[in-house]
């Protein structure tokens, strides 16, 4: 495999320099950013910054879909949504914030409560859930993609994958395949 | 040469010289398609540009976590669905494409489905001659039953005990540490995949692959494209890096079944017949799982080596669609597919070790649609027909009978509204017919979106993957194919990436 020669900086340090160089050219760079982020339209990655009403649902989603009650627990599965919700195309993320809109005021749709998904006990949102799901197809959409965010960040934890006794990556990347190592030398040697 | 963001981030003016981006073939796609398609027109002696718009990934990127790999590897981190929500449709970037991600499984596609194609120029014995020479480069070979896992065992003890027919897989690998990670790329090189073979061939024979480029629009007058535009784009922030015009006597579409017809609308491609993005078939399917007294690890060693084609027929007087193959999942794609919330889908889990998965496919006669959802995203309109329905209905009950008949004590399938049996007498086909959304379904073989025929008036391209309306314009991808195959058809688009790169004129 032909790489270029003298191409010596790695992934992280590019990821650095690259956040530096925005950084230190201060508002112009910004706005220039923008200008081009907005060109790449809506497969751009949204923003780190969870909105309100992911702030406000995710924890009390997540904690109902997955048992999970340690708020330790919660707050890194926040983190998380946060990352994993920056790589979706920015017009998924406006669906998935729209879906929990909905989801939010439905208890007091279906006047199970007078109070909002976020507020209501653990317990009431579980069988809230249960019953939504298999209620009217329209609502069916609403779980679909929550579902999947929920257990995996719930599955990315250890401590939960050994509970059902998965035992998590077991890759030994670089091992000695001898293609494998012919094919990537002159790749690796480069990039590390 | 392969070029990745980083190069660009260091040098934006890399390829700033326009003479630099001058081509005689130009191919957008570096999956099963395009890989061929550029890796045989460079050994023509072509000089070829591939343009992939994911990253290029070493095994060491691949780190066996689903919630790491699903952003890399799959459009919309894997989360994309169809309009209605019903079927999850998985699509793979990177370089080498879904090649990347998929099971390995190979198979032909069957003669009497490319004959009802009825194409003068790739009639089945010339199909089957490319297959077999590409089955040989990847190293293609059938699963032996010493490597079989615990999951496909029991697959297969169950379809024999009831006189079912069924056969050990033939899987592209080569090196396999049955690891069971396949679908999230293989840490150990073990893949004969389009990355493995056919990217270092285009790289040998002087190519340029430019891996984090998306191709954005032809821009075509009369019947030819002067160019393309690109931009190559930072994995992580989507931020533009930089632009490219690319110029080439020839270009290949090999986006796949469904970011190919992305391209093709948002250059508004001449379409007087409205055909893009058409007769779109996805061979959906899902997964049910018997509880087994002994532990399964479903997610261990080689997955889908066995294959039972009782309920498979091509010959359509039969009405039997649905091909059943061993499940494998890892644990978010299981709890996510099971119903249930909170303890009671914890309890659901904790018999994860003791499950083993069958999926019923459906060579489905549904079709359906791409639109443009905004500029770059798709809009998938798919609602199941009510043949393919009872096709899948028949699927999953042969599947429980089997399960059943391996030895499981219970059967579970994931309807909305779990349905658990606990012998096969109280099974019964009719109780599994799925109404709209009951049951969540996946798709992986999205095709025949700019299909190709005689007759301008229902297809995209001729039979030589040319476009109807363009003189230089090819497709070579899952795209192009008339119908659904029935088959998994990464064989099928690497023998038409051969096809159509060895006919592209230098
Ligand atoms: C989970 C999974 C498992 C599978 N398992 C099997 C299996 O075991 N056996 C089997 O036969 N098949 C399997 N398949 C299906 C098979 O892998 C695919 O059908 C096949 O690889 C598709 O080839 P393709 O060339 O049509 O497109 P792809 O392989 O999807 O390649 C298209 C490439 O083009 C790139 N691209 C798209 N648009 C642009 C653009 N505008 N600019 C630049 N680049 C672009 C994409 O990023 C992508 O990398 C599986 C698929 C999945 C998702
Ligand atoms: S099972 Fe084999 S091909 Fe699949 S990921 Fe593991 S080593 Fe690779």
């Amino acid at each position: 495999m032909d790489v270029p020669s003298g191409f010596k900086l790695n992934r992280r340090s590019f990821f650095i320099l690259s956040s530096l160089g925005v950084i230190a050219g201060g508002s112009a760079c910004g706005i220039k950013l923008y200008g081009q982020l907005l060109e790449v339209n809506e497969q751009l990655v949204s923003s780190r910054k969870l909105s309100q009403y992911e702030k406000e649902n995710l924890p009390a989603l997540y904690s109902a879909m997955t048992g999970e009650t340690d708020p330790q627990q919660i707050k890194e599965a926040v983190e998380f949504f946060a990352i994993f919700l920056s790589k979706l195309p920015l017009s998924r993320r406006k669906e998935l914030n729209l879906g929990l809109k909905v989801l939010d005021i439905l208890p007091l749709f279906f006047m199970v409560s007078f109070l909002p998904f976020r507020k209501i006990d653990l317990k009431q949102q579980v069988v809230f859930l249960q019953k939504l799901s298999q209620g009217p197809a329209v609502l069916y959409p609403l779980f679909g993609g929550l579902k999947e965010l929920m257990y995996l960040a719930y599955y990315r934890v250890p401590q939960n994958y050994q509970k059902i006794e998965y035992y998590g990556p077991v890759a030994k990347p670089n091992e000695p395949i001898e293609e494998h190592q012919r094919f990537y030398k002159a790749l690796m040697a480069e990039l590390s | 040469m392969i070029y990745t963001f980083e190069h660009f981030l260091k040098n934006p003016k890399l390829f700033d010289s326009s003479s630099q981006l001058d081509f005689d073939v130009c191919v957008v796609g570096s999956g099963a398609g395009g890989a061929t398609a550029a890796a045989t027109a460079a050994a023509r002696g072509a000089r070829v540009l591939l343009l992939e718009a994911g990253s290029f990934l070493l095994p060491s990127d691949l780190t066996q976590r689903e919630e790491d790999m699903y952003p890399k590897l799959f459009y919309e981190a894997g989360g994309r669905r169809t309009a209605n929500r019903a079927i999850r449709v998985m699509h793979g970037m990177g370089v080498g494409g879904s090649t990347l991600h998929n099971i390995n499984l190979c198979k032909r596609t069957p003669k009497s489905i490319i004959d009802s194609w009825q194409l003068p120029h790739l009639t089945s014995e010339k199909f089957h001659q490319i297959s077999e020479d590409i089955e040989k480069e990847l190293n293609v070979a059938i699963i032996l039953d010493k490597d079989f896992n615990e999951n496909n065992w029991l697959f297969k003890t169950g379809t024999e005990r009831l006189g079912y027919k069924g056969s050990a897989l033939a899987h592209n690998r080569k090196g396999c540490a049955q690891s069971g990670f396949c679908e999230l790329g293989c840490s150990f090189n073990a893949k004969m995949n389009a990355l493995r073979i056919y990217i270092p061939q285009v790289v040998q024979h002087n190519g340029v692959v430019l891996s984090n480029t998306q191709a954005l629009h032809f821009r075509w007058a009369g019947r030819r494209i002067f160019e393309l535009t690109a931009q190559v784009i930072h994995p992580e922030t989507r931020a533009k890096i930089c632009d490219l015009n690319i110029k080439a006597k020839s270009f290949v579409l090999s986006g796949g079944g469904i970011e190919s017809v992305l391209l093709s609308q948002r250059s508004s491609l001449p379409d007087p017949y409205r055909q893009l993005g058409k007769h779109l078939h996805l061979h959906p399917g899902t997964g049910i799982c018997g509880i087994f007294s002994q532990d399964v690890l479903m997610w261990k060693g080689i997955p889908q080596s066995y294959e039972c084609t009782e309920f498979l027929s091509f010959d359509e007087k039969e009405d039997k669609r649905v091909w059943l193959v061993g499940g494998s999942a890892h644990p978010s794609g299981v709890a996510g597919m099971l119903p249930g919330f909170g303890q009671e889908h914890a309890a659901l889990m904790k018999l994860y070790p003791k499950m083993a998965s069958i999926s019923p496919m459906l060579h489905d006669h549904t079709e359906g649609q791409i639109d443009m959802d905004g500029k770059l995203l798709a809009k998938i309109s798919y609602n199941l027909s009510d043949s393919d329905r009872k096709q899948l209905a028949r699927g999953l009950f042969q599947a429980c009978k089997i399960l059943f008949a391996a030895g499981a004590e219970k059967v579970y399938v994931p309807f909305r509204k779990l349905k658990e049996f606990k012998s096969p007498d109280q099974l019964q086909e009719s109780d599994l017919y799925p109404d709209n959304m009951e049951i969540d379904m996946v798709a992986v073989h999205p095709m025949s979106t700019l299909r190709m025929g005689v007759d301008p008036t229902s297809s995209v391209t001729d039979d030589y993957g040319r476009y109807h309306h363009l003189d230089n314009l090819w497709v070579a991808d899952s795209s192009l194919f008339p119908t659904s195959l029935g088959v998994p058809p990464q064989i099928s688009i690497y023998s038409i990436g051969r096809y159509v790169g060895g006919l592209l004129p230098l």
